[in-house]
């Protein structure tokens, strides 16, 4: 029995490290695993919902966020960074969900001190109408109205950094070209459940 | 590899060996020992980490990220049940091992990956904050603290894997762009292996001391051992040689009774032997001779008896004859007073022999005598030399209790005593001759005897001194009598003490016996 130990102690950290590995690569799935990719047909222009916050000449940054996803903190501080860098190049405004009797959440207390100007969302219907459905998503309508980017601002799941989303909208904000359109976005689900389309 | 056993090879020169085999193989185990020690220590440092590691995980998503929404429902948040679960089978495999087998290479190297693990779920946890990736280069100083270069490996391995396989799975998640080069692991993987080298060589460093220390270790345990070998000698011989001392002490004792027992008895003989001189003188001298003439003369008369009586001297023969008789009873008083003269002075012989023996037989034992009976007898050992140097002898016994002592003993003390007051007194001319011998109850159920002289005194330089063994002040004494008094008192649980006002002022001995309970 005592030489039998050592193989047995073994075998233990073998199945130790396997349910690591295991245990780790679910994480980093979950981390990197964004939102529905496909999106709803748009019912309405993005530019006529939100022809209030547009400024002629000036393009739009648009993000809906959900004030509860742990997710949310990463993409305003993504959002505040590019913001900086475009040097007041871009308007923007933050779509944030509003469920009912929910208080004011503080998570986007912070961009308003941005003077970003926030629009409440009941229920997420602003949401639904601009076609987004995880926290996080952001719309660049561009000077004429059209809506250049669609996606998120951060790497992963309530991961900081760069990414391919940030670089395009800055580029195009610049003037200049951007082979990307749209970029994954990382958050909690905006659907609700009582605006979901009935599955077909 | 090539590295890893460079590095080994590098270890062992590091440490530098004692030429004996023997004593290397001491320090070995002092150096394991050691080693051991230094593993207990972190081990238990690490488990507390990581259990902290743990509460502060799930602390952090509890707060950060608690709840997952859909819309306005929530849910238990990933990242909480993978601080709680995920944390804890990183903190519980290495916990386990170090309680179950705590200082095998194979429990370090899963420290070593769990600590890592730990990092990798901090970043995790905290959505890839740059800040966090420091817990990496915490982590290595902590695993440094095992001394054991072995570990930074490892630990550094779990690190190139989990960039490198997240690299290529999931860039995101560690890059934080969607396509990562493989250099940029090596540029990761470069950081950590700058630390490494650092604590590598602390390691190799810190384990180099510690063998230094065990050398040193190992040096002191000899020369201590070398020493309480010596000491264990030194003792033997002195022992010895206190042995030898003390029955050197008591044959000087011993010596110092005879030597007062014949002296006092040669004195007696002395006197014995004038008043033999002076008999055998005066029977020469007798005039029983006369007796024999007048006898001879009337023989020779014969037949003229009675003409002879009638002449000159026949008519003075009765006065004559009158006269003999006068002196022949003065001669045989004078005779008569010798022989009992020589009659005492032989009890007197008889008596100190008697004492002598009386103490001598007593040799080893302890009885109940009364103190009074003993200096009694000390003095009558003293008393010939006492009268013949004109010495005047005062007694002062107060009641005592009697004593529970070795009576031989304390007859060689206070004969000694007896004797070193006569010679002290002989030596301070011109000061009163006198010797006061003191008996008294004292506290503490003891009884003390006092024997004080007029004489020379102790000068206060030598109080401290004066029980010395080789201390005299006698020209020809040899320092023996009153240290082997005092070691004789305090073999009897009494004990031997002097005092003087100074020179000139005379002594006082006082021995301190214990009471018969």
């Amino acid at each position: 029995m005592t030489e039998r130990r050592p193989a047995v102690f073994a075998l233990g950290v073998i199945l130790w490290v396997g349910s690591l590995l295991t245990a780790f690569g679910a994480l980093a799935r979950y981390g990197s695993q964004p939102g529905p990719a496909a999106r709803p047909a748009r019912a309405s222009d993005p530019a006529d919902l939100l022809a209030a916050y547009r400024r002629p000449g000036h393009p739009l940054l648009v993000m809906v966020v959900h004030p509860r996803c742990p997710c949310t903190d990463a993409s305003l501080d993504e959002m505040g960074e590019l913001l900086s860098r475009t040097a007041g190049a871009c308007d923007a405004v933050l779509v944030r969900y509003q469920a009912a009797n929910w208080p004011a959440a503080p998570k986007t207390e912070r961009l308003a001190d941005r003077t970003v100007p926030v629009l409440s969302d009941p229920d997420g219907r602003l949401a639904a109408r601009l076609g987004a459905e995880t926290s996080g998503h952001c719309l660049l309508i561009d000077a004429q109205g059209v809506v250049r980017f669609e996606g998120g601002l951060t790497p992963a799941r309530g991961h900081r950094g760069s990414s391919p989303g940030q670089d395009a909208i800055l580029s195009l904000v610049r003037g200049g070209p951007s082979a990307v359109t749209s970029a994954p976005v990382f958050g909690c689900s905006l659907a609700n459940a009582c605006l979901r389309p009935p599955p077909s | 590899m090539k590295i890893a056993s460079q590095i080994s090879a590098l270890s062992a020169t590091l440490l530098p060996a004692p030429a004996d085999p023997a004593r290397r193989s001491e320090v070995q185990a002092l150096f394991d020992k050691s080693e051991r020690t230094v593993f207990a220590r972190v081990n238990h440092f690490f488990v507390w980490l990581f259990w902290l590691q743990w509460a502060f995980g799930v602390g952090l998503a509890a707060v950060w990220s608690p709840a997952t929404w859909t819309g306005a429902q929530s849910s238990m948040h990933p990242h909480l049940l993978a601080a709680f679960f995920l944390g804890g089978l990183l903190a519980l495999g290495p916990t386990a091992l170090i309680r179950l087998r705590p200082v095998d290479l194979l429990t370090r190297h899963v420290v070593a990956i769990a600590q890592m693990g730990f990092s990798a779920l901090l970043i995790d946890l905290t959505g890839g904050r740059i800040e966090t990736h420091f817990h990496v280069f915490g982590s290595l100083a902590f695993l440094a603290l095992y001394r054991d270069w072995r570990l930074l490996p490892t630990a550094t391995l779990v690190v190139a894997l989990d960039h490198l396989l997240r690299g290529i799975w999931f860039p995101l998640t560690v890059y934080g762009v969607p396509y990562a080069s493989f250099w940029r692991t090596g540029e990761h993987a470069a950081w950590v292996l700058f630390e490494d080298a650092v604590l590598i060589w602390g390691c190799l460093v810190s384990r180099r001391e510690l063998w230094e220390i065990c050398l040193r270790q190992d040096e002191n345990a000899r020369l201590l051992n070398e020493m309480e070998r010596r000491v264990a000698e030194r003792t033997l011989d002195l022992e010895k040689a206190n042995r030898q001392l003390v029955e050197a002490s008591r044959e000087a004792g011993r010596a110092e009774v005879a030597t007062g027992v014949l002296h006092n008895v040669g004195n007696v003989l002395t006197s014995v032997n004038l008043i033999v001189d002076d008999l055998r003188d005066r029977l020469r001298d007798s005039r029983v001779r006369h007796i024999r003439q007048v006898t001879a003369t009337l023989q020779l008369q014969g037949a003229r008896l009675p003409e002879f009586f009638q002449g000159e001297v026949g008519r003075a023969l009765p006065g004559f004859m009158a006269k003999l008789g006068t002196n022949l009873e003065s001669e045989n008083e004078y005779l008569l007073q010798n022989a009992e003269t020589l009659t005492a002075h032989c009890g007197h012989i008889r008596e100190i022999i008697v004492a002598q023996q009386s103490s001598a037989r007593r040799v080893g034992m302890t009885e109940s005598v009364a103190p009074d009976q003993l200096v009694e007898e000390a003095l009558l050992l003293n008393s010939e030399s006492f009268a013949r140097h004109g010495i005047e002898l005062v007694k002062s016994f107060a009641p005592a209790p009697p004593v529970r002592v070795d009576r031989h003993k304390v007859m060689q003390i206070l004969v000694n005593l007896l004797k070193n007051a006569k010679d002290s007194i002989l030596s301070a001319e011109g000061a009163g001759r006198q010797v006061t011998v003191r008996v008294a109850a004292e506290a503490g159920r003891r009884v003390a005897i006092a024997v004080h002289d007029s004489g020379a005194g102790i000068a206060p330089d030598n109080m401290l001194k004066i029980f010395q063994h080789g201390f005299t002040t006698k020209r020809d004494g040899h320092g023996f009598g009153l240290h082997s008094c005092v070691l004789a008192a305090r073999e009897m649980a009494g004990d031997l003490t002097a005092a003087s006002g100074g020179l000139g002022r005379g002594a006082t001995f006082t021995l301190l016996l214990p009471s018969a309970p």
